[in-house]
């Protein structure tokens, strides 16, 4: 016999055989596995919310009761129950049967909370779902990117810590302490009370199997929900004051007229001052208007000028002359805007310090034009200028530098550079305007 | 259900699916089992241990291989393990009369008889005999496996067949007799 041969026997012998085990395997194999633990199915997003929510319920309801049962104990005990106090332990006024009444009456009160809460959650969960659809995967990885960074640096800090911060309320917040004391402090015979620890134990309990270890992809979710939460609270309209010295800069060219390029030109330091109103249309990209006043001057230095007075006959002599003294003067052009902008803000850096970077367009209404010319010894006015269109625009481009004061009030700081397209008739003169706009910003 | 659905469940460590992956696949694993055992009690124990081990670990399985397949790997293991424990491998001892030779029978073998002739053979025959000709392992692989070397899993795998042939024989000369 070959081997070849022998191995094929056994080789097909034994192909495609079973041979069921005996009777009892599974019970014994299903004895010695882990208890099934809690299905993470099972534990949607928002079941650490009602977990810690159910805690602090529980908390707050102890409080009251701690309250009453010290400052009233009468509000305690007059329902028929047998008073069975003694009169002279009157810091301890909670008998057992009491203590579990109340527990009992404060764990059927929370289960009606918690169906409540529930409630609520279904809808905060539909709310998380359209945010996931609105933001994009980039925006989700770099949240979590974010967020794992903070978990490293924030040591120490559990997610459930965090869960249960988030969710403190305000009013409560001050009493929290005072329930975790108030609660060792429970008379000598409360201690003796079966339900006490479990009331009291139970949800806690419960609450932190809900919390471990939640799948990153949970975890995620449930971060982006609070996140999103205070994105939504976050104010999306913002009106702001702004001030600004603006330098008018016509790049070499005069404006007045081209006889006066080779002349001396200056442009005073002016001031643009406004309201503007911005408005969040996600996170990053704000959309502003506004209305701001521009005054704009503009001199032209050593103009020649002929102040000439009306021809007087002289009885001395017959013929006629006139009096006229050729003298340098300074030719002042005073401009006036509104200006209506239409912006967009980009935020680069969005801290305590957030930097931004705004582009857009503003509309310039003529509002004031006015030319005078001046000298050491005259001063006249020669009306308006008529090179100047009603209605111009300027491309605006700058960025902004504000500074968190609070969460509703910001510190701007904006260098801005406009230039500007069509002020003047005369297209060759394309003069910029640069302004340091600083002023304060309310959120809302 | 399909086989991918239920090996998910299972990783959720749903005890339903758990227990239909058992009752799927319980009789291939436990013949495999027999194979590797030297009886019925330490074959219904291996599985046991087998089954425990696949759902403790069946998060590492990553969908690539077979899972029937990753599932055997297991099983054997776990068979190969539980004999290590008992220490029995360098108690053999290496003294077998020569086989003689003789034809092979037309008719198919008993799967009972099959198994008892593998659970008779000598521990360390019988790993590699089952490894290299019935589980498709290479010698260097059992040689790994086993913490022996190659030239022994060789040597171990030809005294092997020669005990079986001997078994073998025997079985159908008894048969013969009995047909007279």
């Amino acid at each position: 016999m070959k081997n070849r041969d022998l191995d094929k026997i056994y080789q097909e012998g034994l192909k495609d055989q079973q041979i069921t085990p005996p009777d009892g395997t599974w019970e014994k194999i299903a004895s010695r596995l882990p208890q099934e633990p809690v299905q993470r199915r099972a534990l949607p997003i928002w079941f650490p919310l009602v977990g810690a929510a159910a805690v602090l319920l529980l908390l707050f309801n102890i409080y009251l009761l701690t309250q009453n049962s010290t400052e009233a104990p009468k509000a305690v005990t007059h329902e028929s129950i047998p008073d069975t106090r003694d009169e002279e332990t009157g810091d301890h006024p909670i008998t057992t049967q009491e203590l579990n009444q109340t527990i009992q009456t404060l764990v059927a009160d929370f289960e009606n909370r918690l169906q409540e809460a529930n409630k609520n959650i279904d809808s905060l969960k539909q709310i998380t779902r359209k945010y996931h659809t609105l933001i994009s995967k980039e925006e989700i990885s770099q949240l979590a990117e974010t967020q794992v960074n903070e978990r490293k640096s924030s040591t120490g800090q559990t997610p459930s810590q965090e869960t249960r911060e988030h969710l403190t309320i305000n009013n409560q917040q001050d009493h929290v302490p005072s329930i975790v004391q108030s609660v060792p402090t429970q008379p000598a015979g409360a201690e003796d009370a079966p339900s006490t620890p479990a009331a009291e134990r139970d949800p806690e309990q419960d609450a932190s199997i809900l919390i471990q270890e939640p799948s990153l992809e949970e975890q995620l979710a449930f971060d982006d929900l609070s996140d999103k939460n205070q994105t939504e609270k976050k104010n999306r309209f913002s009106v702001s004051t702004r001030v600004a010295p603006i330098f008018f800069e016509t790049g070499g060219a005069n404006l007045f007229d081209q006889q006066f390029s080779q002349k001396k030109a200056t442009s005073e330091v002016s001031f643009a001052y406004g309201v503007n109103i911005a408005y969040n249309i996600s996170d990053r990209v704000k959309l502003r208007s506004g209305l701001n006043k521009v005054e704009v001057g503009y001199q032209t230095q050593e103009v020649p000028y002929n102040a000439a007075v009306r021809s007087t006959t002289l009885d001395a002599t017959e013929s006629a002359f006139t009096m006229s003294s050729p003298a340098p003067g300074e030719l002042n052009q005073q401009l006036g805007f509104f200006e209506i902008p239409l912006e967009m803000e980009y935020v680069l850096i969005d801290k305590k310090f957030e930097i931004s970077l705004v582009g857009g367009a503003s509309s310039l209404f003529l509002d004031k034009n006015n030319v005078s010319l001046h000298s050491s010894v005259f001063s006249a006015d020669l009306g308006e200028a008529n090179n100047l269109n009603k209605t111009s625009f300027t491309t605006n481009l700058g960025f902004g530098i504000n500074y968190n004061l609070t969460q509703e009030l910001k510190f701007n700081l904006e260098p801005m550079f406009k230039y500007q397209l069509n002020t003047f008739k005369n297209s060759d003169v394309n003069p910029y305007l640069f302004g340091i706009y600083t002023g304060f910003s309310i959120h809302f | 259900m399909n086989i991918k659905k239920l090996v998910q469940l299972c990783k959720k460590q749903d005890r339903e699916a758990q227990e239909k992956l058992y009752r799927q696949y319980s009789g291939k694993l436990f013949l495999m089992c027999l194979k590797y055992s030297d009886d019925q009690q330490e074959a219904e124990d291996t599985l046991q241990d087998g089954f425990i081990k696949i759902f403790e670990k069946i998060d590492s399985y990553k969908g690539t291989g077979s899972f029937e397949g990753w599932m055997s790997r297991i099983m054997i293991n776990t068979a190969i393990n539980r004999q290590k424990q008992k220490r029995l491998f360098l108690t053999i001892s290496d003294d077998y009369p020569e086989v003689e030779d003789f034809e092979l029978p037309t008719e198919s073998v008993d799967l009972e008889v099959l198994l008892r002739t593998i659970q008779e053979l000598p521990l360390k025959y019988r790993m590699v005999f089952n490894l290299f000709v019935l589980d498709g392992y290479s010698h260097k692989e059992i040689a790994a496996m086993l913490d022996i070397s190659e030239g022994t899993s060789k040597s171990n795998l030809s005294r092997a067949r020669d005990l079986l042939k001997k078994k073998l024989s025997e079985y159908f000369r008894d048969n013969t007799k009995k047909s007279l």
